[in-house]
């Protein structure tokens, strides 16, 4: 698979972080739902994962959120319940972290 | 002093040392065709997009410079895709030059618009759209050194109609950018060091060299590496004529159609030193009893290609040629007359054979009347099926780039513009393109660009009648059920068919006309000639080991 990339002409460097310690997220902007009666619980939802209310319509929310992947997965996973109207979403993006010493 | 962008692209070519160019004009490349009108560079025009391609492939199979192809937006583009692709497969360098709409019409479905660097980017090395005249000096330098280094493949440069026509003043700044594109060099030291531990201490050890020895120049070095420690090699169907096969070390080819000696070599080895191979699954049959007994070790410019189909001990990445140099004063002498012995016997037990005699024209007994009369010295070129395994198996082939033909993809259609490729760039050898009915008849139409330029070009065609491989399949797999393989009652007569072309055509029908057939071909000079051999309808190409067995397990055909 490194290899395979690395292979890819236009690919200057593959760096393979599996084993080393990095940070990795996945930034999502979800409108889900959320007619007044609900609003309360998608908020505590919301600030549990600690997410941000970035737009607000009549009978949606839209949130940013970001993080590890699967947090991202569960928390979607509470939401659809409401009902998910959109969504975008970054996939995962990671660095390594600073060598400490 | 401005330029357009055709004449940049034409001054970036002769650059290159570009003397051939195949292709043919369209609407999209009016402008660049028009610079190729006065440029000192031969362009062949072809009868099919397909056939420039192929042109361009041979070409660089016979010459190892890179060959260039071009085609214009749109069908142009697509028919080339399998020429890119046959080329892609086997390494082969290659730039393919299409040409595209204007700029500004890329994706408005305009006429003759196809998406070329999406559909070509899993069979290119590395593609390109150029956006701006001013790139395109520096993209076809990178084209020609992606093309040309590493594993070389094809590269496609797609030229909008509106860069072509661009006006640009003054220098252009044509330094190449590849931050990221660094091929293979030289092997590590210490890998090479294991390899050769392992070859000293190995009893019975075999070379299973593929097309990369070729590509890398090597043959001398494998030559050397083989002679000093009595090392016998196999090749595969793009490594013949790496080592020559009249050598006692020779195996001849292994694999689905190799000989049983060479198979039997590999299935009991305790050492393969696989160099410029890939482990593709006619040579391995059933992976799982493939050199069950050896230590692997795997010499290749790509990394990506060691340990994809099999475990390596060994592996080794970089240019075949450095690494066998280095690797040359580490071996030992070494006499392992046991082993020698061993195949010695193999070799006297189960030699290639077919049953001789009869009133039918045997396709075997055609290449082995071939080698004879071109003394083993020209280049075979061949189609796909069962007359490529016969050129394969009955022509002792003895210097690289003498046998060209299209490997990985198995593309019906290649031989006879490769084979007008490769005498286009190789003038001084006699090109004998061996086919058959079947693939024949996918590229005819070239026929016409060998006879315009007066090749002496000789066409072995083995007629069967048959699609004649999948026919050998259905009858032993198939319970002889021809589904949709005979092709003898839509045949045309190919004699006159290479007269109407302005060829010389000649019938053999009888087994005794076979050596006088080709003693009048080889005579004739200055103009192609078609010989239409009335092969055997049903004769079967063996050895075979059929798909999924292990490679010990052939088929002889003989019982």
């Amino acid at each position: 698979m490194r290899k395979q990339l690395a292979k890819v002409i236009d690919v200057v460097k593959v760096q393979d972080f599996s084993g080393t310690a990095y940070v990795e997220r996945d930034l999502a902007l979800i409108r889900v739902r959320a007619p007044v009666e609900k609003r309360g619980e998608v908020l505590e939802l919301v600030a549990i994962f600690r997410g941000r209310v970035v737009d607000v319509g009549k009978t949606d929310l839209m949130i940013e959120i970001s993080g590890a992947e699967d947090k991202l997965e569960a928390f979607l996973r509470l939401l659809s319940p409401y009902g998910v109207r959109e969504m975008a979403r970054t996939g995962r993006i990671a660095l390594t972290r600073a060598a400490r010493d | 002093m401005a330029r357009r962008g055709g004449k940049i692209l034409v001054d970036a070519l002769l650059e290159q040392g570009v003397e051939h160019l195949f292709g043919l004009p369209g609407g999209a490349v009016i402008a660049l065709f028009d610079e190729l009108y006065e440029a000192p560079i031969k362009t062949i025009l072809t009868r099919h997009e397909q056939g420039a391609g192929h042109m361009a492939d041979g070409y660089a199979r016979a010459t190892g410079k890179v060959g260039v192809c071009v085609a214009t937006s749109g069908p142009g583009a697509t028919n080339l895709v399998t020429a890119i692709s046959t080329a892609y497969m086997d390494s082969i360098p290659l730039v393919a030059i299409t040409g595209q709409v204007k700029t500004h019409l890329i994706g408005n479905d305009a006429f003759q618009e196809a998406d070329m660097t999406g559909i070509s980017r899993p069979i290119t090395k590395h593609n390109y759209l150029v956006k701006d005249a001013r790139e395109l000096g520096r993209i076809v330098r990178e084209a020609f050194y992606i093309a040309s280094t590493g594993r070389p493949g094809p590269v496609l440069i797609d030229l909008p109609a509106d860069v072509t026509a661009q006006s640009v003043e003054g220098e252009i700044d044509t330094a190449m950018q590849l931050p990221g594109y660094r091929p293979s060099a030289g092997g590590h030291p210490g890998q090479i060091r294991k390899a050769a531990e392992a070859i000293n201490a190995s009893a019975r050890p075999v070379l299973y060299v593929g097309g990369g020895v070729i590509t890398s120049g090597a043959s001398e070095q494998l030559r050397e590496l083989a002679r000093k420690g009595n090392i016998p090699v196999t090749t595969t169907l793009m490594g013949l004529g790496v080592f020559p096969e009249t050598d006692p070390l020779s195996l001849h080819m292994l694999g689905m159609h190799g000989t049983v000696y060479a198979n039997y070599a590999v299935t009991h080895c305790d050492l393969l030193i696989a160099v410029g191979a890939r482990f593709d699954d006619r040579i391995t049959g059933k992976i799982e009893q493939f050199a069950p007994s050896a230590k692997i070790i795997h010499v290749d410019v790509d990394p990506t290609s060691i340990g994809k189909n099999v475990r390596v001990d060994i592996p080794v990445v970089g240019d075949a040629g450095a690494i066998l140099t280095e690797l040359l004063p580490l071996v030992q002498q070494h006499q392992r007359g046991e082993w020698l012995e061993k195949i010695a016997q193999w070799k006297r037990d189960f030699p290639l054979s077919y049953r001789r005699g009869g009133d039918e024209v045997k396709p075997q007994a055609v290449i082995e009347e071939l080698y004879r009369a071109t003394e083993g010295e020209a280049i075979v070129v061949t189609d796909v099926g069962q007359h490529q395994m016969w050129a394969a198996q009955y022509y002792q082939y003895t210097e690289p780039r003498t046998f060209l033909s299209s490997g990985g993809l198995g593309t019906m259609g290649f031989g006879l513009p490769a084979g007008i490729g490769a005498q286009f760039g190789r003038p001084d050898k006699q090109v004998v393109v061996v086919t058959s009915d079947g693939s024949l008849q996918m590229n005819i139409q070239e026929m016409a660009t060998a006879v315009l330029h007066r090749l002496p070009i000789k066409i072995a065609l083995l007629n069967n009648g048959y699609l004649g491989m999948v026919r050998q399949w259905q009858e032993l797999f198939f319970d002889r059920r021809y589904s949709h393989t005979y092709l003898a009652n839509g045949n045309p007569d190919f004699v006159k068919l290479a007269e109407a072309y302005g060829a010389v055509g000649i019938l053999v029908e009888e087994p005794e006309e076979v050596a006088g057939a080709l003693e009048r071909a080889m005579a004739l000079k200055e103009v192609p000639v078609l010989m239409d051999f009335h092969t055997a309808p049903e004769e079967n190409v063996f050895p075979m080991v059929p798909a999924g067995e292990a490679i010990d397990q052939m088929l002889s055909g003989m019982a």
